[in-house]
């Protein structure tokens, strides 16, 4: 054998051990990382639903698009967690019960609509409330006003699919008061 | 006879600095445990090979052998010093061997190196007077090789002519013998012969080999009997042809020289032996150098061969190796199977200093310092200290070392792409949730909020973008023009067909629902200045991505510990009787939780499809969703719900609806 094959053969051998013993050795197994960039979403806008006189729903709808060349089934489920990123400092937090409003099957390379459906109790206000329009409003700051965007944890398959808020850039230092 | 190798073994022994000998039986030298070679010849400082795999030039290599009628390997080292094209022969040059190798191979090829004669070139001044005084013939080796050709046809005239023919390659520059070797002169003006005119020019200060080889006839004439040496008993005839490498030449002795020799010397039949019997006519004596003794020197050097035929004598410088009951200086093969060449004591010169004749001696074998023979059993390594062995050593180091270059990087590159890549994606993912929320927050200034309630009308509520969040605290101007009652009357006046006071804060919706034409508008009607911030949205962006409005409160279980509830809101009524209004649950029944699943502690939801019919009962259930355990339970209870059917102006109409039944253990 040549002498300038050897350093070649040499770096051959290395890579092929070093990649069994990473993929043998338990410490070359790290946990998967998140990976945020597969599943991405854009706000699209939200409703507030009555459901019925003691309750109601607000729902964010988003675009979700498929960046890989896999389906994906974005269904809620054990598996599936969301969270809401607080506002003040970035930290997730369980306390909003944000769920995803059906399963949606997500071709790869595909987009589609989603809504994310946060229930909560609420007295409707009725018709002839003179504070009809503010206290659909307070509602809604109850549940967003603390809430920079919701995260939702694939945790089969290691997707964190951040969506965003709509209101992100308003002031809230002049929040409404709850 | 044959002596057609004589001339290109002449040419080639130019180079050597030892006499060889060649094989006449077959004997082998292995090179390592890869490669082997067949023994051609053998001197004391080196060897010629056929070998079985090629061989480079100065190739280092070790080597082994058994000498014929030997029991020890002789081992050591040599280096390649010649090859021909095959590059299977050639030559290899003894780089260490041990001295008892050296006397053992020099005692099987039975001569002296050539050089080895320039240490005692002293006393050839003594021997030249002998010389002509003795009657024996003198001429040079090589003339003495060469005069045995057939072709000889005058032995006068011979040496000269051959001498010519030898001169190039005597001269030869890689001979590396020493001049007195290289030029000797011939001897035969000791015997009266013809000098060659260029032998004959040179000052005979100059230093000449010191190999002689005495001829003798036992049954000669009386000054040949006193030195003739004895020859062993019973020596067998040899059956092939022997070389003989003397200095700077090689003569190759036909099997029947020594039959030619003696006949002429004993017989000195002419008519028999031709040119031959001219050239050994009675006693005959050659040697390469002019001090060369001759017949008639002293007897004590010399003993007669009783009842052998003939006696070859070879004479050695070399001191060592003394037969017992001999001179110290006397050197003797010791059983020699070599049959009549016997190599005798080589007559000391007693004007050469003892330590120019050991230098010459030490010279002729070893020409590095010495050092501890070589295992005779083993193959030792290469000493790394000595030049030429370093040569395999340094390569695989060198390879070594290569490999070891190879690898690092090949195992940096290797931990850099598992340990590097995870930041770098992290890098490349951040900044894409930068770009990403960037797009977000360009698009969403104004923040708003669709508003439906149960009767499925749609409000657009809108911050003004600027302040609050989601909403501005900012007092709408709702807030500060009309009291609550005119609000309140606006909002009831909003529910109705006919309000649209422009100054209300909160427009009511369009006095009539939209057609069902208008739902093909997939944007809420834009808002003019000054227009209050709600508005009414038909069709709404959720259609299609919210559930419909009557399945949601099928959702929501509030039920007990573990039967699954499901609350149904309070119907009411439209104030919009040409509105589409959905189907409302009238009677549900609980769905029964399974035991199997409760035991399991089984907990989820199920979304069944159904139609709506005008009679008010579900019907084309199919399930979207939900656990196989639980659907059952599910369709069963659904099938016993019964709905007000969805109307539309007035009409019960179907309508689809998504029913989600929630199991939760509580």
């Amino acid at each position: 054998m040549r002498g300038n094959k050897l350093p070649l053969l040499g770096f051959s051998l290395a890579l092929l051990v070093t990649a069994v013993i990473l993929y043998v050795h338990p410490a070359g197994r790290s946990p998967k990382p998140w990976n945020s960039s597969a599943i991405t979403a854009t706000y699209v806008g939200a409703q507030l639903r009555e459901l019925d006189s003691g309750s109601a729903a607000l729902y964010l709808a988003y675009e979700v698009q498929n960046h890989t060349d896999s389906d994906y089934q974005l269904a809620d489920g054990p598996g599936a967690l969301i969270m809401s990123r607080l506002r003040a400092d970035g930290s997730l937090s369980s306390q909003q019960q944000a769920r995803l409003s059906y399963p949606t099957f997500l071709p790869a390379r595909q987009r589609a609509r989603v809504a994310l459906e946060i229930p909560s109790p609420f007295g409707w206000p009725a018709e002839g409330d003179p504070a009809y329009q503010d206290k659909l409003r307070d509602f809604v700051n109850q549940k967003l006003v603390d809430v920079q965007g919701f995260v939702l944890f694939d945790q089969a398959d290691r997707f964190d699919i951040e969506f965003p808020s709509g209101w992100q850039e308003l002031k809230m230092t002049s929040a409404f008061p709850r | 006879m044959s002596f057609a190798n004589s001339h290109s073994t002449l040419l080639q022994a130019g180079r050597r600095f030892h006499a060889r000998r060649r094989f006449d039986v077959l004997a082998y030298v292995e090179f390592g445990p890869d490669n082997g070679a067949i023994l051609i010849d053998l001197g004391e400082g080196g060897l010629g090979f056929q070998s079985v795999m090629p061989v480079s030039i100065n190739q280092a290599l070790m080597f082994r052998f058994k000498l014929p009628a030997a029991s020890n390997y002789i081992e050591g080292y040599a280096e390649v010093a010649w090859m021909n094209e095959s590059g299977k022969g050639g030559g290899l040059r003894f780089v260490e061997l041990s001295t008892d190798a050296c006397a053992q191979i020099r005692a099987w090829a039975g001569v002296l190196s050539a050089h080895k004669a320039g240490a005692l070139q002293a006393g050839k001044s003594a021997d030249s007077d002998a010389a002509q005084e003795s009657p024996t013939e003198h001429v040079p080796a090589r003339s003495m090789q060469e005069s045995t050709r057939p072709d000889a046809s005058n032995g006068g005239d011979a040496p000269a002519q051959i001498s010519d023919v030898l001169a190039p390659a005597e001269s030869a520059p890689g001979a590396g013998l020493s001049p007195g070797a290289s030029d000797a002169p011939s001897s035969a003006e000791g015997a009266g012969e013809e000098v060659p005119a260029d032998q004959a020019l040179l000052p005979e200060a100059l230093p000449a080999p010191e190999f002689n080889v005495e001829v003798t006839a036992a049954n000669s004439t009386e000054p040949l009997a006193s030195h003739v040496e004895p020859l062993p008993p019973a020596v067998p005839p040899r059956a092939a042809t022997s070389t003989v490498e003397i200095g700077a030449s090689e003569s190759t002795l036909p099997k029947d020289s020594e039959h030619m020799v003696t006949d002429a010397v004993g017989s000195a039949d002419a008519s028999e032996r031709g040119q031959e019997q001219l050239r050994f006519n009675g006693s005959a004596r050659f040697h390469a150098g002019p001090e060369i003794g001759t017949a008639g020197r002293s007897p004590s050097n010399r003993s007669a061969h009783p009842g052998s035929g003939i006696a070859k004598t070879i004479e050695c410088s070399e001191p060592t190796a003394a037969a017992p009951g001999r001179p110290a200086r006397s050197s003797r093969v010791p059983g020699s199977e070599e049959g009549n060449l016997v190599p005798v004591e080589k007559r000391q010169r007693q004007q050469a200093p003892a330590n120019a004749r050991d230098s010459a001696v030490r010279g002729s074998f070893v020409r590095q310092p010495e050092k501890p023979a070589p295992s005779t059993t083993e193959w030792q390594k290469p000493v790394a200290s000595q030049g030429n062995k370093l040569k395999p050593e340094a390569t695989l180091a060198s390879q070594a070392l290569k490999i070891g270059i190879g690898a690092a990087a090949g195992a940096c590159l290797m931990l850099t792409l598992v340990f590097g890549a995870p930041s770098l994606v992290t890098r490349v993912k951040g900044t894409a949730n930068a770009r990403s929320g960037g797009s977000n927050r360009a698009s969403s200034r104004a923040f708003q909020v669709e508003v439906a309630d149960l009767n499925n009308r749609r409000w657009i509520l809108r911050s003004s973008g600027e302040t609050g969040s989601p909403f501005s605290d900012t007092p709408s101007p709702r807030e500060t023009q009309p009291p609550a009652s005119a609000r309140s009357e606006s909002a009831k006046s909003s529910r109705s067909e006919d309000s649209a006071d422009s100054s209300r804060t909160v427009q009511a919706p369009q006095p009539k629902l939209p057609r069902p034409s208008e739902l093909a508008l997939s944007r809420p009607r834009a808002t003019q200045a000054g227009e209050p911030s709600a508005v009414l949205v038909a069709p709404s962006i959720f259609d299609g991505i919210t559930p419909p409005i009557g399945s949601v409160s099928d959702r929501l279980a509030t039920g007990g510990p573990e039967a699954p509830r499901i609350v149904q809101p309070e119907v009411q009524s439209s104030s919009h009787p040409s509105a589409l209004q959905a189907a409302v649950l009238v009677q549900r029944v609980a769905p029964i939780y399974p035991s199997g699943a409760r035991e399991s502690h089984l907990q989820g939801e199920v979304l069944v499809s159904a139609t709506i019919g005008t009679d008010g009962v579900p019907a084309n259930l199919k399930v979207i969703k939900g656990d196989e355990r639980l659907t059952a339970a599910a369709l069963t209870a659904i099938r016993q719900w019964r709905y007000r059917p969805a109307t539309l102006g007035g009409q019960s109409i179907e309508t689809q609806i998504v029913i989600t039944v929630s199991f939760e253990l509580k």
